[in-house]
């Protein structure tokens, strides 16, 4: 669920520069819209294309029942974007840890079983040593790993979206001819 | 070189400004736009110049009864002869020099004018806008390896982005062949186009600005102010709140790099 929510927003924040959430009341929308830096930008307008003047906006928040409920989960949907952000270096430390023990683990099943059933625990203990390290280390450095684990991962990404949208653009000249 | 001096300062400091720097604004918009921004910076451009070009002509007919006629045979007095209707350096170059004109001319007439103070002001802050950003904007499209079509004596002629014809042209690219014209940007100058074509020419009723050496600042637009709006303001609030905690974790993550890079 965090992973999803976590992978949401670094899709928004790569395909549009910045993660937003919008909400409409009976007469207004508000529009929440956050960059990487932290820096935010809070729209209310009407919701119809009709152009209005200020009083006039003013007065319809004032008789928008809904709005001030709804403004509220679309904050609460943008917080839980935010955290998604600071979320996935942190996964992605999790995943590494978990890509680099399951070979170990093959390698060393025999040992670590013998821990499980009783037998030769010492060697086995000693066999698991590297697994602990890594679990310690994700655990107390997987902030600052995954930080610049995503730099080179949200290129991989990137470098991707352009190859899938040059192959794309390339299939539909073929067929314009 | 490996890499331009000036260039890394300006990124330091920038990024270090960005760091150190918390923008909160709110605003409300008089009326919705049903189309969404789009995502290729040129266009982006395209869409912040017709924003400004826009802007000026509405305030020139806002004051067309205290100045007259232009008389250079301009239709507009503020927007006055177009000479550059596209995005490019020059056309920036136009509305700063336009914006400008008018925020003098709307200073020095003040007696002239019968419109509150604040109505005046808030005028002249946005023709300060619209001149300050289009600056910024120049400003990046001069700098080293930002547009492809400055550099490239081949594209320099045959693709003007000054001229709204290459936009149009430009627009109905495919993305490969739009790749070589398009601008080359980091994060932080995307952001800057983005957050100046977000707000346009709205106008910001609250914004607040917060600085890690403990400065904050609020700016509250005068109409705002005297008839303040609890909901409004619980929304900027909540904004602020939401952000100063994502800036905790992004700052908690810089101290953890730096002292990892230090061997703390």
């Amino acid at each position: 669920m965090n992973l999803l929510l976590a992978y949401r927003s670094y899709k928004e924040l790569i395909l549009n520069g910045e993660i937003q959430s919008k909400t409409e009341g009976e007469f207004l929308f508000v529009d929440i819209r956050g960059n990487v830096t932290g820096d935010m930008l809070v729209f209310v307008g009407p919701k119809s294309p009709i152009a209005f003047t200020e009083p006039d906006i003013l007065h319809l928040i004032s008789i928008d029942k809904d709005l001030e409920m709804l403004s509220k989960e679309a904050f609460e949907s943008l917080r839980q974007k935010f955290k998604g952000l600071t979320l996935l270096p942190v996964v992605l430390v999790w995943l590494f840890g978990i890509g680099l023990s399951i070979p170990y683990v093959f390698w060393k099943y025999e040992h670590i079983c013998a821990v499980i059933t009783g037998e030769n625990i010492l060697t086995g203990i000693w066999s698991l040593l590297p697994l602990i390290i890594l679990v310690v280390t994700s655990y107390i450095l997987s902030g600052t790993i995954g930080f610049s684990l995503l730099k080179y991962v949200i290129s991989i990404v990137m470098w991707l979206f352009r190859m899938v949208r040059l192959i794309r653009n390339r299939k539909v000249k073929e067929l314009q001819g | 070189m490996l890499f331009n001096k000036n260039k890394l300062e300006e990124k330091v400091s920038s990024t270090l400004y960005d760091l150190t720097h918390l923008e909160i604004n709110t605003i409300i918009k008089d009326e919705m736009v049903a189309s969404k921004a789009p995502a290729s910076p040129r266009l982006i451009l395209h869409n912040l110049a017709s924003k400004y070009d826009q802007k000026l002509k509405t305030l020139g007919d806002k004051y067309k009864k205290y100045f007259g006629t232009p008389l250079d045979g301009a239709e507009n007095i503020f927007r006055g002869i177009r000479q550059n209707s596209g995005s490019g350096y020059n056309s920036f170059k136009e509305l700063s020099e336009r914006a400008q004109a008018a925020g003098k001319l709307l200073f020095d007439n003040t007696v002239k004018i019968a419109l509150t103070e604040d109505q005046l002001d808030a005028d002249i802050m946005m023709l300060k806008r619209i001149e300050t950003i289009s600056n910024d904007v120049r400003r990046i499209l001069t700098m080293k390896g930002v547009d492809p079509c400055k550099t490239d004596p081949a594209n320099k002629d045959t693709f003007n982005f000054d001229d709204p014809e290459t936009i149009n042209t430009f627009r109905f690219m495919s993305s490969r062949d739009a790749e070589q014209y398009e601008l080359k940007l980091d994060l932080r100058q995307l952001l800057v186009f983005k957050k100046a074509n977000d707000i346009g020419t709205e106008r910001v009723v609250l914004q607040t600005i917060i600085g890690m050496d403990g400065d904050i600042t609020t700016r509250i637009s005068q109409a705002f102010a005297d008839k303040p709006i609890p909901f409004i303001n619980g929304m900027h609030d909540e904004a602020i709140s939401i952000s100063v905690k994502f800036w905790k974790t992004l700052i908690r993550v810089v101290v953890k790099l730096g002292e990892r890079l230090i061997g703390m």
